[in-house]
């Protein structure tokens, strides 16, 4: 739908970016203060974002996955997650709380099961096999050339800058010496990682910003297109 | 009281009205920066160009809320127009519940603007699944074994466009959109163990922590952020994809002028704190 300006040629006249333009000015009053209007409305937002999750969860999961294919399918084998979602609600009766354990062991454990191997072939081993095969040469690349060196640097770059990372979380030798000098230059990649780190959190506090002052220019006041 | 003095106890909220001020300021004064596409997003727009009458779908998992779809919905939406005009089928699934509106709204936009397009036919949103690890690990045998129904309850073996696909060998390309870590819980527990192609687009708080995985291939290219949005806007527009420029290269230049008044800010507290320091 198509909102059609309002007031003298401006402003939406939709309910809606109404209520959202009341919304976002209402959370950024906190910047000038804290006040009534902002509690109330972070308040709304926790209410609502309980709400829809019952919802969503409920109609895109429980019914689809459970409920459907137990009572109308017969798939009687789904008495046991059903039975098993069933205790962790014990935890409300303090005399048989002591029930909601199990479910939650199974979760832990399936958990732990699943997500260690796969976590140490993608996060440590996979990335073992990255910094073992860096690129230091290329057929594509003439050696001696710009593209060559760059290729060179970069790669001499990502070896050292991780093997003088990883010396400075080695403690069981003191930092003196050689290993401090090394732990020092590791010191120094580490930063320079967290001020890249810093630079993109700025952007994207900033685009969140921008994001709204675009809702509130275009969709609400309608002064841009 | 002194200049220096003054500068290190001024009052926050001016610092909030400079940034409102140079938030606001580019949109009706446009100043047209330059915009250069990066090679980890060519990567990824040449992932999905590739995909161009290959007949496998581009899956796009929609893992973010409105939270951060100042940075993310612009991608999401370069991202499926793209695959709408070079004719690639579309999957959209959802991880995260708060998103799971906003992934039916921003699909149903790019949909409407394609009217030759049927939902079923050449697009389909799958809905919410919470239990992520347990879907990316069973679709690898068959997506019907976590999507009895799409998100409208249409039975998947109903749904023209999902016959023939069942796992990530019929995948042309993933792309997982998000503010989280599902990202890396894509490469965890699909990628890495199953070996297809995978694509990040993420907030830019988290760009540099995905960086390794293109090193290591996990992702064959990364859209970090706006500015990565921005980029792929750029490329379609390039080709002759996009009229325009989208929301996300219209907030670059709010965007850089922002970042001016942060290092303006940056060296004048660090100017008045030497200068206050010298004096005693």
């Amino acid at each position: 739908m198509v909102s059609e300006p309002l007031i003298g040629g401006f402003v939406s006249n939709q309910l809606g970016i109404w209520i959202a333009a009341f919304f976002t000015l209402a959370i950024y009053s906190f910047l000038y203060r804290d006040n009534v209007v902002y509690k109330f409305v972070e308040n709304v937002f926790i209410g609502v974002a309980a709400g829809y999750l019952v919802v969503i969860i409920f109609f895109n999961n429980i019914k689809p996955d459970l409920v459907v294919p137990l009572f109308t399918e017969g798939r009687l084998v789904l008495l046991i997650p059903l039975a098993m979602m069933l205790l962790v609600f014990t935890r409300i009766f303090a005399k048989v709380g002591w029930l909601s354990r199990i479910p939650i062991a199974f979760v832990v454990g399936v958990g732990a099961g699943l997500a260690i191997p796969n976590t140490m072939m993608a996060m440590v081993v996979a990335q073992l096999g990255g910094t073992a095969n860096i690129q230091f040469t290329s057929p594509d690349v003439v050696v001696g050339s710009l593209a060559g060196i760059r290729l060179l640097t970069g790669g001499l770059i990502l070896l050292l800058g991780t093997i003088a990372a990883l010396i400075y979380f080695f403690f069981s030798l003191p930092h003196e010496g050689p290993v401090g000098q090394v732990a020092r230059v590791g010191t120094w990649v580490i930063m320079i990682g967290f001020g890249a780190s810093f630079g993109y959190t700025v952007m994207a506090r900033i685009s969140l910003l921008i994001g709204r002052v675009l809702f509130l220019m275009r969709d609400w006041l309608m002064i841009i297109d | 009281m002194k200049l220096w003095d003054k500068l290190t106890s001024l009052d926050r909220r001016w610092t909030f009205l400079a940034m409102a001020i140079a938030a606001i300021l580019p949109f009706l004064v446009p100043m047209g920066l330059a915009i250069q596409p990066t090679k980890e997003v060519r990567a990824v727009y040449d992932a999905v160009e590739a995909l161009r009458g290959a007949g496998k779908p581009l899956v796009v998992s929609f893992d973010f809320d409105p939270g951060t779809d100042a940075e993310i919905g612009p991608m999401a939406h370069a991202v499926m127009t793209h695959a709408m005009k070079r004719d690639v089928p579309l999957i959209v699934l959802n991880f995260i519940y708060t998103g799971t509106a906003l992934a039916e709204l921003r699909l149903q936009k790019v949909a409407d603007a394609f009217p030759d397009k049927k939902y079923g036919v050449d697009y389909v949103f799958m809905g919410n699944k919470v239990a992520f690890a347990n879907v990316m690990l069973n679709m690898s045998a068959d997506l019907r074994l976590s999507y009895s129904t799409d998100y409208f309850g249409t039975p998947v073996d109903e749904i023209p466009m999902l016959k023939g696909v069942r796992n990530y060998d019929d995948f042309g390309l993933v792309i997982g959109l998000s503010g989280t870590r599902l990202v890396e819980y894509w490469i965890i527990y699909a990628q890495e163990p199953y070996g297809f192609r995978y694509a990040i687009g993420c907030t830019a708080v988290s760009a540099t922590d995905m960086y390794p995985y293109i090193q290591t291939g996990q992702t064959i290219g990364l859209l970090g952020g706006m500015k990565g949005a921005a980029e792929y806007e750029q490329l379609m527009v390039e080709s002759g994809l996009m009229g325009a420029l989208g929301d996300a290269a219209r907030g670059l230049d709010s965007q850089s002028l922002c970042h001016l008044v942060v290092i303006a800010f940056i060296l004048m507290g660090n100017v008045a704190y030497f200068a206050g320091r010298r004096r005693g």
